[in-house]
């Protein structure tokens, strides 16, 4: 992607990225005394997914002599513990519980996620009941122990679950986020019998109040460990053996890196590494850029994702749901309650396939034609229209340069869909067909930000859109439109976006341990110390990144709520917790109580809830690269040409002046409207759109206002 | 290759099916819009977490033109709280910036703690709509120290009146209504923070209408309303045959038992309900209105025949419910209507009991419901506390598949963790376990019901209501499969009436034995391979597999 190659020089240094997506493992491989980045994709072998890993390895390395012995820094995400979870392809999981609370997972939430529907379904317990134990115990809620932990019975369950043979096992009992001895003293029993079995105790993996949503997490991270440690040992091995010997980190779906022994002790945190790369790369450009507040918008081939970064920083939460049933329905899913950055994820993507609802109105999503057939533009069997062929019909799309011009688009093939699945039945034309199709996925993904802005409190409009993934850019200045968005950001490597993200991300972790407390009679002293203990756990964590002890920060959150609300704000507590910095931490919260529901209601007393650790080593430095910039006689034409492209302003195709994004100059000013174009996607821009050029090849795009005047076509 | 530019849209009839579904969705964000700010405003558990209220945009006519979606428990009702207001304070009287509200459980939601705020919309200074915010309230005052015999003893009647005119408070308003509620402060927050949501939603449609060049919403409104008529009657024609037909459930009551009787009249997309025949109104809070009575009639013919299409006028209008005066199901003033809930939650049962035969896959069994059960007390330092909890039962087996466990049917909602309620209430849970065998036996086995037992550990009385409804009937099967199980209420292991305050002191136990619910076809259909896992996870026993499901005793006792 870069014009002039440097090759590795004697004192480069590098740090590599790499992603595996659904359909793509991508990578960024930085020289770090440099900034300049060089990026490869290569199609994810799904039989083994650390092939694709090593391939992409071999071929960057023969780009760039020497550069496996000069990489400092690998750092991995993947999707495998993901799939693993969606496929129930995890290890045989057996789960110990509390007597009379067998049925914490099969129970779960007892609620229905869709009112109307009544055939829903709800994913299966990925530890089916038969495999589910009672152990004679009980702690109350305060950590006391009511009934004593009965060691006989134990023995004659775990003489049980090792007859029937199991991978991994997970504790859960209740209230051990309070007092954790019993789960402690069930594994040291298990470990005699069982030495060889991974055990995931929830007092160690997720110390959080609400046993269903615990259970949850305890349980996917032993399903998922005994796949995702054969996997690291493969990968590492498979490192060296390509000459890198820097160590592996991984990252995590709070935006942080993690050792290979933490991800293996944790594999539950990895199950977001991917998109949570691709929203540290937003951030990074937002305080890059000096953008306060950024709406990251990464559309790719099945869905979009949006993410809110105030102030450099992702919004962060501990919700997450994996596995949803009924695609994108909030409550389908199986919980985990992990540090994840938060993202609303909506079904509508290049692959989203456009038909006509039972109401008779053109529909977009949330089903996708994947890559495979893909859309009908591909030719490769598809027949349903999709978002890609209504963008190629449009003319946004090239369809010779379709990444970078790998991939041969058939512009007929679309047209045909469309009109046979959307214009004929709808009684349209073709061009109104797939202007419709669109105008109502930007309108889905415009309607989804919002809601989530609402949500939170946050006016869209006083916000910038970063716009990466392979459609992102071909959409974004049509979102922007819709939300009122005046200034789009579209950063250049929009294709590996994630795999950059990891280069610019610090090691870090996230714990977490429920203490429900009001705020006035918390006992500070008993609270530092389990606070201490924490930093200390997470510090040793840390440290296996190879981040020397002395340049660990640690971070202190309260969760808070008003008492009686279910959900809670994190408070930062800036000093050392007393009396007074807990009066200080209540104003915090009154702060950030306000800034969302914009009311407070002082009466009520304020609890704590749990409280967070987050240990993080020093960022990287990463300089921005600028080799991009053509110097002397190589410069190459920025302007390739023009070519027929449909604006809704004119309600009819339009020339336009098509660029070669690598080739524009730093500092350039261009009007909309315009396509630039880049492998692996296309800027699309309206006639209101000014377009500026920085030095590293980003545009920055703003919108001269006006509503969506001309939207009405008809 | 050109696309013609309409010009204005005043007037506008005809939009393209494109153009409409933006234009639709955009209009339900600006309900939606609404119902984040009556959110962001309010300060009561009720609202913020219950989500128990509800945003509706309604035409100048008063006709529903599009409901919040995000917000699910309110939405499908059929408050006809602006037609009834708009009687008292006609359109043409109304100034912006004026704001009525009402509780009246015959128009807004069946009860006096839903209190409706129904505000006129003005675009460049025409009334174009009306926005309707509804809620439920922490308190709407009345007696709590025994069972009421009238709404007068249920609580603040609020009658049609201004709260707001021309932008100002009516302060006799806000004092009365603050006199009159244990909790002012989160009740008069909470009306506030629906006057809000109006005015949030006459902002936003506004700014749509000024958007869109349109002059108001009628030619919009009725292309929704149209569509949306048109896809419901589909829907009904697809999946219910012309035909009467009749159907009929019991519940509980006090007494004796209540009976509801369906006939449904189905003609071509249309369908008449009707409950002549059900049993007269109660003297106890146990009636419905007839705006609830439809609430879950509208919501049972939706779930079977267009579960997705929009909650408005035109949904609904192929749908008509009626109920003989005098009944429980259509109670004349001042019959008392609190616990509503424990009787209207089976009327879907009357309802699907009348159409079993014609339907279907789109049908389920009978469902075991869900115990409500709420907590009262004083703790040793004499501070009050509270909470309220579900405890769900199984949901029945549908035509093609099987029930779920512990999921309540009709009405949705969902349980409180044991270490939260641990927390908050003196008492500690002894189990929350699945009843094996509970789920009616059938080709589609119905969903299992609950066992939870609790156990008082205060040093203080403790006071629990349990409210079910129905749990001496188990819930039926249909189609030749076995009902489920039916419930039962227990204290210290003797049976006692549900609806019914208990005190409990140290060491007293209640459990709650909550029904299961009917299968679908005959058990012996059942896939051998279903009714195994069923036998592995515990969730059938092998006499039951023996006794209901014809299991030869020998292929069972080899697994």
């Amino acid at each position: 992607m870069k014009i002039r190659q440097q090759g590795a020089t004697r004192r480069a240094r590098f740090a590599l990225g790499v992603d595996i997506g659904g359909t793509f493992t991508d990578f960024a491989l930085m020289n770090t005394s440099s900034g300049e980045v060089h990026a490869a994709k290569v199609l994810t072998n799904y039989k083994d997914l650390t092939q694709a890993v090593l391939d992409g390895v071999r071929q960057l390395a023969a780009s760039i002599p020497g550069s496996p012995a000069a990489i400092e820094r690998v750092i991995h995400g993947t999707t495998l513990a993901t799939n693993a979870l969606i496929q129930r392809k995890g290890g045989r999981t057996v789960l110990l519980v509390t007597r009379g609370f067998r049925d914490v997972l099969e129970m779960g939430r007892e609620s229905r996620f869709d009112i109307y529907d009544i055939n829903l379904e709800l994913p299966a317990a990925l530890v089916p009941r038969k495999h589910v134990f009672e152990i004679d115990e009980r702690i109350d809620y305060t950590g006391k122990v009511a009934v004593p932990l009965a060691l006989a019975q134990a023995r004659e369950v775990i003489a049980e679950i090792k007859k029937q043979g199991v991978d991994a096992i997970a504790i859960c009992l209740l209230h051990a986020f309070r007092n954790p001895q019993h789960e402690r003293a069930l594994a040291a029993l298990i470990k005699r019998e069982l030495p060889r079995v991974p055990i995931s105790l929830s007092s160690d993996v997720m110390p959080d109040i609400r046993e269903y949503e615990r259970a949850s997490t305890t349980a996917a991270n032993a399903y998922v460990q005994p796949a995702i440690r054969g996997y690291l040992d493969r990968l590492a091995a498979g490192l060296k053996g390509e000459g890198i010997s820097a160590p592996l980190s991984i990252m995590t779906s709070d935006g942080g890196i993690v050792s290979c022994e933490t991800a293996n002790r944790y594999p539950v945190r990895l199950i977001e590494s991917g998109p949570a790369g691709g929203a540290m790369a937003s951030a990074f450009y937002a305080a890059a850029a000096g953008m306060d507040k950024v709406i990251a918008l990464d559309m790719g081939g099945t869905t979009a994702k949006v993410c809110v970064i105030d102030e450099g920083k992702p919004e962060q939460s501990t919700e997450f749901e994996v596995d949803r049933v009924f695609r994108f329905a909030k409550g389908s899913g199986l919980p985990l309650k992990i540090p994840v950055i938060e993202m609303i994820e909506i079904g509508a993507g290049g692959g989203s396939i456009a038909g006509v609802s039972k109401l008779g109105l053109l529909k977009v999503g949330p089903g996708s034609a994947g890559s495979d057939p893909g859309p009908a533009c591909y030719g490769l069997g598809g027949a349903a229209p999709t978002v890609t062929d209504a963008d190629l019909f449009l003319g946004y799309l090239d369809p010779q340069y379709f990444l970078g011009g790998q991939m041969p688009l058939d512009r007929e093939a679309a047209a045909r869909a469309i009109d046979e699945h959307v214009a004929k039945p709808l009684g349209v034309s073709v061009l109104r067909a797939a202007w419709g199709v669109h105008e109502i996925v930007n309108e889905n993904m415009a309607r989804a930000a919002k809601v989530h802005c609402l949500e939170r409190g946050k006016d869209p409009r006083e916000y910038t859109l970063i716009a990466y993934g392979g459609a992102g850019p071909v959409h974004a200045y049509r979102v922007a439109k819709i939300l009122g968005i005046k200034t789009i950001f579209y950063p250049l490597r929009a294709g590996v976006m994630s795999a950059f993200g990891f280069l610019v991300t610090a090691p870090s972790f996230e714990m977490i341990r429920a203490d429900l407390a009001p705020l006035e009679s918390a006992d500070a002293v008993r609270i530092n110390a389990f606070l201490r203990e924490m930093a200390a756990a997470g510090k040793a964590l840390v440290a296996t990144c190879g981040v020397a002890m002395a340049k660990l920060s640690t971070v202190i959150e309260a969760n808070m709520r008003f008492a009686g609300q279910s959900f809670e704000l994190s408070v930062p507590i800036k000093g050392a917790l007393g009396k007074r910095e807990l009066v200080k931490a209540k104003q915090r919260f009154f702060d950030l109580y306000k800034a969302r529901y914009h009311r407070l209601n002082r009466d009520v007393p304020v609890e704590i809830v749990s409280w967070r650790v987050i240990v993080k080593g020093p960022a990287p430095k990463v300089k921005m690269d600028t080799v991009h910039q053509p110097d002397g006689g190589a410069r190459v034409k920025a302007l390739k040409g023009q070519r027929k492209v449909f604006m809704p302003e004119a309600g009819a195709f339009v020339n336009c002046p098509i660029y070669d994004r690598y080739a524009l100059r730093a500092g350039a000013r261009l009007m909309g409207p315009a396509v630039i174009e880049e492998h692996e996607s296309t800027v699309v821009l309206g006639p209101d759109a000014a377009i500026e050029v920085d030095q590293y090849c980003n545009l920055r795009v703003r919108l001269a206002g006006g509503k969506h005047k001309a939207r009405r076509v008809c | 290759m050109t696309l013609k530019r309409s010009t204005a849209r005043r007037g506008k009839t005809h939009f393209d099916p494109i153009d409409l579904e933006v234009l639709w969705n955009r209009l339900i964000t600006v309900v939606d819009e609404a119902a984040y700010a009556v959110i962001r405003t309010s300060m009561s558990k009720v609202v913020v977490e219950g989500r128990d209220f509800g945003a509706l945009l309604l035409d100048p006519k008063g006709r529903l033109v599009a409901a919040d979606v995000s917000i699910a428990s309110k939405t499908g009702t059929i408050s006809i709280a602006v037609k009834e207001l708009l009687k008292y304070f006609p359109a043409n009287s109304l100034k912006p910036g004026d704001v009525l509200a009402t509780n009246n459980p015959w128009w807004v939601m069946g009860h006096l703690n839903d209190v409706a705020v129904v505000a006129p919309l003005f675009h460049k200074g025409r009334l174009v709509g009306f926005a309707e915010c509804m809620a439920h309230m922490a308190d709407i005052g009345g007696c709590l120290s025994g069972p009421p015999r009238e709404v007068y003893e249920e609580g603040l009647i609020i009658p049609p009146v201004k709260a707001m005119e021309g932008g100002r408070e009516n302060p006799v308003f806000f004092a009365m209504l603050g006199a009159n509620v244990r909790v002012p402060h989160q009740v008069l927050g909470d009306v506030r923070a629906l006057v809000v949501g109006c005015r949030v939603m006459e902002a936003k449609l506004s700014e749509f209408l000024a958007e869109q060049r349109m002059s108001d919403l009628s030619g919009l409104a009725d292309a929704i309303l149209r569509k949306s008529r048109h896809a419901m009657r589909q829907g009904i024609r697809e999946t219910i045959p012309d035909g009467i037909y009749q159907g009929s459930t019991s519940v509980d009551g006090f007494a004796q038992p209540l009976h509801i009787h369906a006939r449904v009249e189905v003609r071509d997309g249309n369908v008449k309900v009707d409950f002549a025949g059900s049993s007269p109104q109660s003297d106890q809070g146990i009636n419905c209105t007839l705006v609830y009575t439809a609430v879950w009639s509208t919501y049972t013919i939706k779930c079977l025949a267009g579960p997705h299409v929009p909650n408005n006028e035109g949904t609904f209008s192929p749908i008509q419910v009626t109920a003989p005066p005098g009944s429980f199901l259509n109670p004349r003033f001042p019959a008392p209507v609190r616990m509503k809930p424990s009787s209207g939650h089976y009327i879907p049962d009357a309802i699907i009991d009348a159409l079993k035969d014609v339907i279907k896959d789109q049908i389920l069994a009978e469902s075991g419901n869900k115990f409500l059960v709420d907590f009262a007390g004083r703790d040793e330092a004499d501070r009050p506390y509270s909470d309220v909890m579900f405890i769900m039962g199984g949901m029945g087996a549908r035509g093609s598949k099987d029930g779920l466990h512990c999921m309540s049917f009709p009405a949705n909602s969902s349980n409180l963790p044991v270490e939260i309620l641990e927390a908050t209430i003196p008492v500690r849970v002894l189990y929350k376990r699945i009843r094996p065998d509970s789920g009616g036996a059938g080709r589609y086995r119905g969903g299992c019901g609950q066992e939870f037992a609790f156990e008082s550990v205060s040093a203080t009385p403790l006071t629990v209501r349990a409210v079910h409804g129905k749990l001496s009937t188990p819930p039926g099967g249909l189609r030749g499969a076995l009902p489920g199980a039916a419930g039962a209420l227990l204290m210290n292991d003797k049976p006692i009436p549900d609806k019914t305050p208990r005190v409990m002191h140290r060491g007293d136990v209640m459990r709650l034995i909550v029904p299961g619910s009917g299968g679908m076809y005959p058990a012996r259909e059942r896939e051998t391979a279903a009714l195994m896992r069923d036998i592995e996870n515990g969730i059938v026993t092998i006499e039951s597999a023996v006794r209901d499901y014809a299991l030869p005793r020998a292929a069972a006792s080899v697994k």
